[in-house]
């Protein structure tokens, strides 16, 4: 024995039972914050929605007497327009958020997002060249909504593919290769949106900037329930992550003596990181900066430690989205914002600070 | 419990090991000590399982380290890097857990394994610290005691006196950053977990420490073993020359382990 520290295992073992009450009950609260921000969001836009009548409606139908017009008006609204778009959101938000959690937790990189490895970048190609087709020929306008979806989804993980395929070396992945593989990728694809852009007319031109934007308009519920029905194995599966994920924080080394298979996990985390962001961007556009600015959020307000910082990203992601939703839809009515300007306004400067942060402490959050 | 036979290792046209042979048993203290770039850190990730591109056999406890499953062999080898970093805002006990990662116990034996530990390397006062801002010292005595953690025998595995019977720990300059008091105290800490059957091997530069804990000493030179064996027969004026090419001052002690100066 060297010295008489005079740590407990039963005081251990209640300060981190406490620890784990505490994140409970800042979950709960985001998940009460959530509720509120529904409801805000129900509110927000030009058509203004009242819960009483909501009810009134509801109450109806169920009964299955007839609806007045304005229960009708209000119902159809809500129930066709707002949830919809509300589900997406959260979906989206915490797709989103729950990637740059696993990027960051990968590369050891607070400063990390998603966007590095090309994903959105080959997103954005592909639909900006789905666009222009679309504009040329209009026959294939009928499906071109789909297109445009699957064409963006295909440009992701083709990036992403290429990406790790340049990074690969016989010891593993590479990081830092991986990293700028990312970089000229996404060089690659701005030059290939910037020849479409001049090449397209005005009218291609503004789709075309409209998607880079990003946008929640045009939820349908089919694709609510497509992207649900996605999103609730991707999340578990993100959930599973979380040990490995802390096992990488240590250092691919240390990881690998603790039991962890690093390069099956490094290509399922990359993998699956590269597969949600592409599902989101490929129906909402490019939404930038959730993915980066949530993980921050939540390491302030919870843990670095992934088992808590994972479902809390999955929650804050979810939460912030339906912020943005709401903000982009009240801010200048009857003008809808696209989704992307509020998160990338608000996520750029808050990005800037970080750095300035970590320029200045070393130590970032 | 672990037996090398014939490990060479080349990078391109350099050769990092040349043709190893060594073993080591329960309650082992080998020391390798040679100059910088002689191949000792490579030596210890072969055999941590991290190299797999090396010729010969590495095998421990009776198969081949590249066919342990990863977990398993999580549990019966540890490594201490020679630097550690981690990014995030990780508390000190919530490394300490981590290192029981691959064991199915509750929190309150962890705890108690964990605070067991702890107290052996006086790290206690460091829980609920972020370790980035730990110092180098410190954070070397908790990456040490998280290797020990992995270690452990969980509690459903019967308590006996051989707690580290058939495990192996690799260190990696393991008293690097420690201060006067804690170089010493580390190693006579190790020491007591060799007696409960742990396997050590140990890389160090600093030759006086570690050799009065060394039941075996390697000399490594250009990825080649010069000499092996006991403290006294390896460390010989001559053995030394021939490993770091200056002539060093012997001066004869009480247990036959002679101090080196230069």
């Amino acid at each position: 024995m060297l010295m008489h520290t005079n740590v407990s295992p039963v005081q251990l073992q209640l300060t981190l039972y406490a620890r784990r009450k505490k994140h409970l009950r800042a979950f709960m609260v985001a998940l009460l914050l959530a509720v509120i921000l529904l409801l805000v969001g129900l509110q927000a836009g030009s058509f203004k929605q009242s819960i009483g009548i909501l009810f009134e409606a509801l109450s109806h139908k169920l009964n299955q007497r007839a609806l007045s017009q304005e229960q009708y008006l209000q119902w159809y609204v809500f129930s066709e327009l707002r949830a919809p778009r509300i589900f997406m959101a959260m979906f989206v938000g915490a797709l989103l958020a729950m990637s740059g959690c696993a990027m960051q937790g990968l590369v050891r990189n607070p400063l990390a997002d998603p966007g590095l490895i090309g994903i959105s970048g080959g997103a954005a190609a592909a639909a900006a060249t789905a666009l222009a087709l679309i504009n040329h020929y209009p026959q294939l306008a009928v499906g071109g909504q789909y297109l445009i979806a699957l064409s963006a989804f295909v440009g992701a993980l083709l990036a992403v593919w290429v990406v790790l395929i340049v990074a690969r070396t016989p010891a593993g992945m590479a990081i830092s290769s991986l990293i700028l593989a990312g970089v000229a990728v996404n060089a690659l694809a701005g030059t290939h949106i910037g020849a479409i852009s001049y090449m397209a007319n005005d009218d291609a031109l503004r789709q075309i900037t409209y998607w880079t934007m990003g946008s929640l308009g045009g939820v349908t519920w089919s694709k609510v329930l497509f992207v649900g029905a996605l999103s609730l194995p991707i999340i578990g599966l993100f959930m599973h992550l979380r040990q490995p994920l802390n096992l990488f924080a240590l250092g691919e080394n240390e990881a690998q003596c603790m039991g962890l298979e690093v390069s099956k996990y490094k290509r399922l985390i990359l993998w699956l990181v590269a597969f949600s962001v592409a599902l989101a961007t490929a129906l909402c556009g490019i939404i930038g900066f959730v993915g980066l600015v949530v993980p921050h959020i939540a390491r302030t307000l919870f843990s670095a430690d992934h088992k808590y910082l994972m479902p809390a990203c999955g929650a804050l992601g979810a939460i912030l989205m339906l912020g943005a939703d709401a903000a982009s839809r009240a801010l200048f009515p009857p003008l809808e914002i696209p989704i992307g300007i509020v998160t990338s306004a608000v996520g750029a400067p808050f990005f800037l600070y970080l750095l300035a942060k970590q320029k200045a402490g070393g130590v970032n959050a | 419990m672990l037996n090398l036979q014939n490990i060479s290792l080349s990078h391109g046209a350099f050769t990092l090991l040349d043709g190893l042979n060594l073993s080591l048993s329960s309650g082992d203290f080998m020391t390798v000590i040679g100059e910088n770039g002689c191949g000792k850190s490579t030596l210890l990730r072969c055999i941590a399982g991290l190299h797999a591109s090396y010729s010969g056999n590495v095998t421990f406890g009776q198969r081949s380290v590249d066919a342990w499953p990863a977990k398993l062999l999580a549990k019966a080898r540890a490594f201490v890097n020679q630097h550690n970093q981690v990014q995030f805002a990780f508390l000190t006990e919530e490394v300490l857990q981590l290192g029981r990662i691959n064991q199915h116990e509750n929190l309150a034996q962890s705890s108690a394994l964990i605070c067991q530990v702890a107290e052996q390397l006086s790290i206690g006062h460091l829980f609920g610290r972020d370790v980035r801002t730990l110092s180098g010292g410190e954070r070397q005595r908790v990456f040490i005691a998280k290797a020990l953690v992995q270690l452990l025998p969980n509690a459903n595995e019967a308590k006996t006196e051989r707690d580290f019977e058939g495990k192996l720990l690799l260190l990696d300059e393991p008293t690097s950053a420690l201060d006067f008091r804690f170089q010493k105290a580390m190693m006579d800490v190790i020491k007591g977990f060799c007696q409960q059957g742990l396997g050590v091997m140990c890389v160090s530069h600093d030759i006086n420490l570690v050799l009065p804990y060394a039941t075996h000493v390697i000399l490594l030179a250009n990825g080649r073993c010069l000499a092996q064996g006991s403290a006294g027969s390896v460390i010989t004026a001559q053995n030394l020359h021939q490993c770091f090419g200056v002539m060093p001052k012997l001066i004869p002690q009480a247990n036959s382990v002679p101090y080196i100066t230069h």
